[in-house]
């Protein structure tokens, strides 16, 4: 594990949804400017802890905290203020904006005037919202999107769904983006194009959580991957000692055949 | 020539109902609320309009407009911060939100006849039986007034919601309240401001209803037919409203004077049952908003 302090830290987080325990006692922990996986199984609770991290879960036991401090019970837009913003497995957009008017729902709090100011003062408003426009369109030159900004975004494609999601993200500057599988239901170049903007990201300093299915596609991006399984944390490390891990090879494949242990017994020894 | 006259008048109460309408499908678009208490926060403007024609004689008529919509959007702002968010809060069903909001109405129109009495007054402005002129026909002048406000009140809200940060951030809470969080948009902000648009524009629905009919504490009954044209343009639509708006004031005018003046509410709401039975989702359903 590298020295420096993590920007993101769960301690015991446990979430339970009546009888169900969908993440079980995690400890996580984010080196700041790194690029973290979190795979698993299907119903791993891999976006619940999302949800957790991003606030639109609370949790039930546990701690939080963001670059030192904690967040735990913070609401969802003040999370986004400390500077943690995420996407969505299906991506979720307001249908009826523009493109160009979808990134700057990321913006409005990077204006400079405030909410009621911007109404009143033109000039000063002229000059923001030329200020805001131009980042929001920079940032949609980054996800490829910068010939779509007048068009509405439910006449999208799906990859330009996914795209412009990333984008809206970024607008709110995250220090910390969380991208709930953002490769799903991409085709390869589409992939590798986002791949492009994950790695480029990060290289300019941001610290990034992929929650992803893709093993592929995790292994090539992420310097640290933690494994989830049943809600629990099964394994953490970098991609190539994770891999070879048993544990890890059974959550995703099953115990072998050979071994004769009953399948529901192993899922006991770790429920 | 009474056709002239009756399609002005419809028009004219058109604007009214889709003032208000425009009110209720606010409130619903930004919460999924129907607030009843819409129309007797345009009965408390309507007051605050006389009560400012009162205390200053003489003052400009749009004056009265302003700040009848000043009083009535602080107003509406407290309603939600008292009343309705605590409610939200404790994750009150629907049913109780409506039904609270109906108690609302009920203790507005009360606490209008403890401060104005129980008899309807007449504002104290020329405008009340002032009539133009236009082509021949006579009609109130308060009219002039309706064919102003209502584009000016229309386009500024279009401007509101496509050119301001606030209105991009209202339409985004609208839409998704939970991603608009995740965009840093607290929620709760879309529900007062939608509170506090929402009864300025009934506000100023009632200062310019007052001078073609009176203002009374019980003139928030309006706000039922108001509620039929928000259901025929769509719950949730603000062209819809208007349009609702028009259907319904032109309706009930033409009807009236087909059938019989006193049937005008119920031709206004054989009306919506119809136009429901055809389109139950109202006629702009499809439509962006």
């Amino acid at each position: 594990m590298s020295n420096a302090a993590p920007i993101l830290s769960l301690r015991g987080v446990t979430r339970r949804f009546g009888g169900l325990v969908a993440v079980r006692d995690v400890d996580l922990d984010v080196v700041p400017g790194t690029i973290h996986g979190l795979i698993g199984p299907n119903g791993a609770g891999k976006s619940t802890a999302f949800d957790l991290v991003s606030g639109v879960t609370p949790v039930s036991a546990g701690t939080i905290r963001f670059d030192g401090r904690d967040v735990t019970h913070l609401p969802v837009h003040m999370r986004v203020e400390a500077g943690i913003c995420r996407t969505f497995q299906t991506p979720r957009l307001f249908e009826a904006m523009t493109v160009l008017e979808t990134v700057l729902t990321g913006r409005h709090r990077h204006a400079r005037c405030g909410f009621l100011g911007s109404m009143f003062s033109l000039g000063a408003k002229a000059r923001d919202e030329a200020q805001q426009t131009e980042v929001a369109l920079r940032l949609l030159a980054l996800v490829g999107l910068d010939g779509e900004a007048d068009t509405t975004v439910s006449g999208l494609s799906y990859g330009a769904r996914r795209k412009l999601e990333i984008a809206r993200a970024l607008a709110t500057e995250p220090r910390l983006l969380l991208l709930d599988e953002v490769a799903s239901g991409l085709n390869p170049v589409e992939t590798e194009f986002v791949a492009g903007i994950i790695r480029r990201l990060a290289a300019e300093g941001m610290t990034i959580v992929l929650v992803e299915h893709d093993m592929r596609f995790i292994m090539g991006l992420c310097e640290r991957v933690t494994v989830l399984n049943f809600g629990a944390r099964i394994a953490d490390g970098p991609p190539v000692s994770v891999t070879g891990d048993e544990a890890v090879i059974e959550a995703y494949l099953g115990r072998p055949r050979t071994d004769a242990t009953p399948r529901r017994e192993a899922r006991r020894q770790h429920g | 020539m009474t056709f002239v006259i009756q399609l002005m008048s419809g028009l004219a109460v058109g604007c009214i109902y889709g003032l208000v309408a425009i009110g209720f499908s606010m409130i619903y678009r930004a919460m999924g609320l129907v607030n009843f208490a819409q129309a007797d926060i345009m009965m408390i403007g309507a007051f605050l309009g006389y009560a400012i024609l009162v205390a200053a004689p003489g003052i400009p008529f749009w004056l009265a407009i302003i700040g009848a919509m000043l009083g009535a959007a602080l107003l509406g702002f407290v309603i939600e911060r008292v009343a309705i968010r605590p409610s939200v809060a404790r994750r009150a069903d629907q049913v109780y939100l409506v039904l609270l909001t109906l108690g609302i109405g009920i203790v507005l129109s009360n606490g209008a006849r403890l401060i104005w009495g129980a008899d309807p007054v007449v504002y104290p402005t020329g405008l009340t039986h002032q009539t133009l002129t236009l082509a021949g026909y006579p009609l109130p002048a308060v009219y002039l007034y309706i064919a102003v406000v209502m584009p000016a009140l229309l386009v500024g809200l279009h401007l509101f919601f496509t050119r301001t940060w606030l209105g991009l951030a209202l339409r985004a809470a609208a839409d998704d309240p939970d991603t608009a969080a995740t965009m840093g948009v607290r929620p709760a902000l879309a529900t007062s401001v939608s509170f506090a648009l929402a009864s300025a524009i009934g506000a100023a629905a009632g200062v310019l209803y007052a001078p073609i009919s009176y203002v009374s504490f019980d003139m928030g009954v309006i706000g039922v037919k108001a509620f039929a044209a928000a259901v025929v343009g769509t719950l949730g639509s603000i062209p819809g409203a208007v349009l609702g708006g028009f259907i319904i004031g032109l309706g009930e005018t033409f009807g009236g004077q087909l059938i019989a003046t006193e049937y005008q509410d119920s031709i206004a709401f054989a009306i919506m049952i119809g136009i429901l039975l055809l389109k139950p989702t109202g006629l702009l359903s499809g439509a962006r908003r």
